[in-house]
């Protein structure tokens, strides 16, 4: 038994889901048992099931998309497949490839988890902004979805950190950009191509970042401010102020506001931190355990918002926050996750749609549900026109996913 | 041309369409070394006037390149194949100022150093600063992904852009990313950041703002051995302190600098670093007596600026450097290079046994603590053959970069000075996936043509495998 459904711990997305449809997509064909069998004899034994290839190898990577290439099969980096989608389990290319404590710069393959990677930097009091919530998610999907957490508040994300990039391409080629240095502006920027892309350019293998130190001593506080205006002063102020946060995160279970505070230093700037934090609201401490905390999973719709910074309270105020089951996001940049108690409507998802836009924001629905791109993503912007042409010209054999509805 | 002439005449008025041979020459060369002569240079003052020339240009078929204000070290504003400039400089218009979002809007022409000035009141800057600040601007900082100093601690351009307005090569004008920052598909405000010219033409820029540091410290390190100065980066590097600044000069640099500017170098040293911490007050002393504990092992002696002026004056010395290389010979080539950190020490040595092979003074003054290299080569032009033996020279160091497992350019791009060093780090498979990316773009490929991937030139000078 060869077809989707294979659960992968949540690390992988359902195929369907990035299909965003049940049926087999138009120019598809079913994967015949001979192509099976085909797909079989270019990996290691036992490394087909359900839908899925799990690839040991850069060259297995490379040889399963010449395969479907060849055979007009889509492959969906990091998701199960189904009957007529072949989903890659990258977690046979799991190396390190080089790490350089002293150089500030690591290299892995795609395969590796956050968790991994943060134990490997830990041991030199090193990190990367990988604090997504989840651990055990791989690098490939971390960098192909764009996923980051609450130190991105000062120090980025994987698309300000990674500094070099290696994928397989349409054909099966292998491609490489930037490199092993920290600053470099050799050829284009396919690190930027890439990050973000969702798998519909190519599949993302190995990645080389800089890394940064991680401060000796870290302290979080928590204030509760009363209402939106009083969380929308707390931002102000933080832009403002001469503080440099770590992080800076809006938290609610839907009934309360919170803002968690991060910032490091020795015992007299933790202590000048304090100081200038009471002249805002009363904070408590916070044990710096509540940062490693994976994110809790409810059963209602998953939105990213992304709106500019000083529209965040106003646009959080018209949303329907009854029925938040949790939101967690990053004040001062305006960048939010929300999960609802219960599945919403289209009709509602337009509503919510239609206030983030008008605070000339983004909002996605990341659940499971087959709907249009154009539903989960928000009507095209006139670049689409442009991102069309790169998905064509670079996706020539139409093997990757096609999240957005560009093609 | 003639045809093209008259319209371009007709949409702009004759007075910002240079055609006279003399007027020409102006745009013949940039900051580098290369020189190529356009056809005609235009002076678009708004987005219309850049579409109405993209479009007069594409109907003709004739080669467009964007041009800001030719600081540029790579030959990346000339018209390498002929055809028309595109000068920036007078869209310089600060569209918007967004404390409140940490966002400004500007047109391209706007100078890098102008901006942060003009909006120094609010406590805001915008953080990317090379040392060409003064003149560069925004578009062409955009263009090169430039750096600059304080890009150790915060990043290069392309960490201080959130969007772009652009013209594409067909004259359709597109909007990517935002002042939100997460936008749905895909990146393409960071695929254009750092393409220098050939994906599309940057007409507004949405910049993001950094809040200027509460305190500054700057040392001065000064060392009686190059390789210790080396080492003291590694050594800093290491230690967890960032510093917003950690560059470098070495003794013959530092003499020709201190003839020049008065910075107060130390003649007899063999290399000094200059440190700069930057934070809240207190972090800023802290980290200070972190690098003056790192120094006492490796530094002869370690000045702290006491105040703004010896601030300013220390900074002078660095940011006026290259200009005092012209004291002290007819000619020089700056060269670009990127090396792991823990590199340096080695290729210093290296970067000296070239210079002794080739018989030319080689000096270094760089951004250290990014590995970014650039070594300044003296030659006299008017001396038969030194022209020549300064460029092998500068491809040698260019080499040893790459061998220690570097970059060919950290900040002054590839334009069409490097495009045939590219396959020394990119596969023919690589440079070709660029090639497809830039037919999406611009199919014609008549924006800034024959620049950063190989152009057929390299067959005959290096035999590199020519992409598309
Ligand atoms: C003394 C000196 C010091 C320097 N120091 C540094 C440094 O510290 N760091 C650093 O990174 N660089 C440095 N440079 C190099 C140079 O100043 C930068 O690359 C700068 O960003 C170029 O800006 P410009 O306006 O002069 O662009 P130009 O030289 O005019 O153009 C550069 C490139 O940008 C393209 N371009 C310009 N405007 C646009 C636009 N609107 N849309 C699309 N493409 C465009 C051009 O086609 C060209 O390819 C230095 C140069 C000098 C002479």
């Amino acid at each position: 038994m060869r077809r989707g459904g294979r659960d992968n711990g949540g690390k992988v997305e359902s195929g369907k889901a990035r299909l965003g449809s049940n049926e087999v997509p138009v120019g598809r064909r079913l994967i015949s048992e001979r192509q099976w069998q085909e797909l079989e004899r270019l990996l290691e034994p036992g490394r087909v099931q359900s839908g899925c290839a799990a690839p040991a190898s850069l060259d297995e990577v490379a040889a399963v998309v010449r395969w479907a290439a060849a055979n007009q099969v889509q492959v969906l980096p990091g998701a199960t497949g189904d009957e007529s989608a072949i989903g890659l389990d990258m977690s046979g290319l799991r190396r390190q490839r080089f790490y350089d404590p002293a150089d500030l710069t690591l290299g892995c393959d795609a395969g590796v988890t956050a968790g991994e990677v943060m134990e490997w930097l830990a041991a030199a009091q090193q990190f990367l902004p990988l604090d997504v919530g989840q651990p055990a998610l791989s690098l490939g999907a971390i960098l192909g979805g764009h996923h980051s957490g609450p130190l991105r508040h000062f120090f980025g994300t994987v698309r300000d950190a990674a500094i070099g990039i290696e994928c397989v391409a349409t054909d099966g080629s292998i491609v490489h950009g930037g490199g092993r240095v920290v600053k470099n502006v050799a050829g284009y920027d396919l690190m930027k191509l890439f990050i973000g892309s969702r798998g519909s350019l190519g599949v993302i293998t190995g990645v080389n970042f800089k890394v940064s130190p991680w401060p000796r001593e870290t302290e979080t506080v928590r204030l509760r401010p009363a209402d939106l205006d009083a969380v929308e002063r707390v931002r102000h102020w933080v832009l403002h102020a001469p503080l440099r946060f770590l992080c800076c995160e809006l938290r609610s279970d839907g009934i309360a506001w919170e803002v968690w505070l991060r910032y490091a230093g020795s015992q007299r700037v933790r202590e000048r931190y304090r100081t200038e934090i009471a002249t805002l609201l009363p904070a408590e401490p916070l044990d710096e355990s509540v940062w490693s905390a994976t994110l809790a999973q409810a059963t209602g719709s998953r939105f990213d918002i992304s709106v500019p910074a000083s529209a965040a309270t106003r646009v959080l105020a018209a949303l329907p926050v009854g029925n938040t089951a949790s939101l967690a996001g990053r004040l001062g940049l305006g960048v939010f996750a929300i999960q609802t108690q219960t599945e919403l409507s289209d009709a509602e998802i337009e509503t919510w749609r239609a206030v983030v836009a008008e605070a000339r924001g983004f909002l996605s629905v990341r659940d499971a549900r087959a709907m249009p791109a154009t539903v989960r993503f928000g009507a095209p912007t006139h670049d689409y026109e442009l991102m069309r042409r790169v998905k064509r010209e670079l996706d020539s054999q139409a093997v990757f996913p096609d999240p957005w509805g560009l093609t | 041309m003639a045809g093209l002439r008259a319209q371009l005449e007709r949409e702009l008025g004759p007075e910002r369409v240079l055609s006279d041979a003399l007027g020409r020459m102006l745009y013949e060369y940039d900051g580098g070394v290369d020189r190529a002569l356009p056809d005609l240079v235009v002076f678009p003052k708004s987005r219309e006037e850049v579409v109405a020339v993209m479009c007069l240009t594409a109907a003709a078929g004739v080669p467009l390149v964007a041009r800001g204000a030719g600081t540029g070290l790579s030959g990346g504003a000339l018209a390498r194949t002929g055809g028309v400039i595109l000068s920036l400089n007078r869209m310089r218009r600060v569209l918007e100022v967004d404390i409140e979002n940490g966002r400004a809007v500007v047109e391209p022409g706007v100078v890098n150093l102008e901006f942060s000035q003009s909006i120094a009141a609010s406590g805001f800057y915008f953080a990317p600063d090379p040392s060409s600040q003064k003149a560069c601007t925004i578009g062409g900082n955009v263009a090169e992904n430039s750096g600059g100093p304080h890009t150790l601690a915060y990043g290069v351009t392309v960490n201080h852009v959130t969007g772009l307005e652009v013209v594409l090569a067909d004259g359709r004008v597109i909007h990517t990313g935002a002042k939100a920052l997460d936008v749905p598909g895909l990146d393409l405000t960071g695929t254009l950041v750092g393409s220098e010219g050939t994906l599309g033409i940057a007409t507004a820029i949405t910049l993001k703002l950094t809040r200027l540091p509460e305190a500054a410290r700057t040392l001065l390190a000064i060392f009686d051995r190059v390789e210790d100065a080396a080492h003291t980066v590694s050594a800093i590097t290491a230690s967890g302190v960032t510093p917003a600044a950690l560059e470098m000069l070495d003794g013959f640099s530092l003499r020709a600098v201190e003839a020049a500017t008065h910075a107060g170098y130390p003649l007899d040293s063999a290399a000094v670093l200059l440190i700069e911490l930057e934070g809240l007050r207190e972090e800023v002393e802290d980290a200070a007596t972190a690098v003056e504990a790192i120094c006492t092992t490796t530094a002869r002696s370690v000045r702290v600026a006491q105040d703004a002026e010896e601030r300013a004056l220390l900074w002078k010395g660095r940011k006026e450097a290259f200009g005092a290389m012209g004291r002290i010979s007819p000619n020089y080539y700056v060269m670009d290079g990127v090396i792991p950190r823990t590199r340096i020490a080695e290729i210093l040595r290296s970067i000296e046994a070239i210079s002794a092979g080739c018989g030319l003074r080689i000096g270094n003054i760089f951004h250290a603590g990014d590995g970014n290299l650039h070594p300044l080569v003296f030659y006299d032009a008017r001396v038969a053959g030194e022209a020549e033996r300064a460029m092998r020279a500068s491809q040698e160091i260019i080499r040893a970069c790459v061998a220690v497992g570097g970059s060919i350019s950290g900040e002054h791009g590839i334009g069409m000075e490097k495009d045939c060093l590219m396959p020394l780090i990119f596969t023919p498979t690589d440079l070709a996936f660029m090639q497809r990316l830039r037919q999406a773009f611009d199919p014609a490929g008549r924006l800034n043509p024959e620049k950063v991937l190989p152009s057929h030139s390299c067959r005959e000078t290096t035999g590199a495998v020519v992409p598309g």
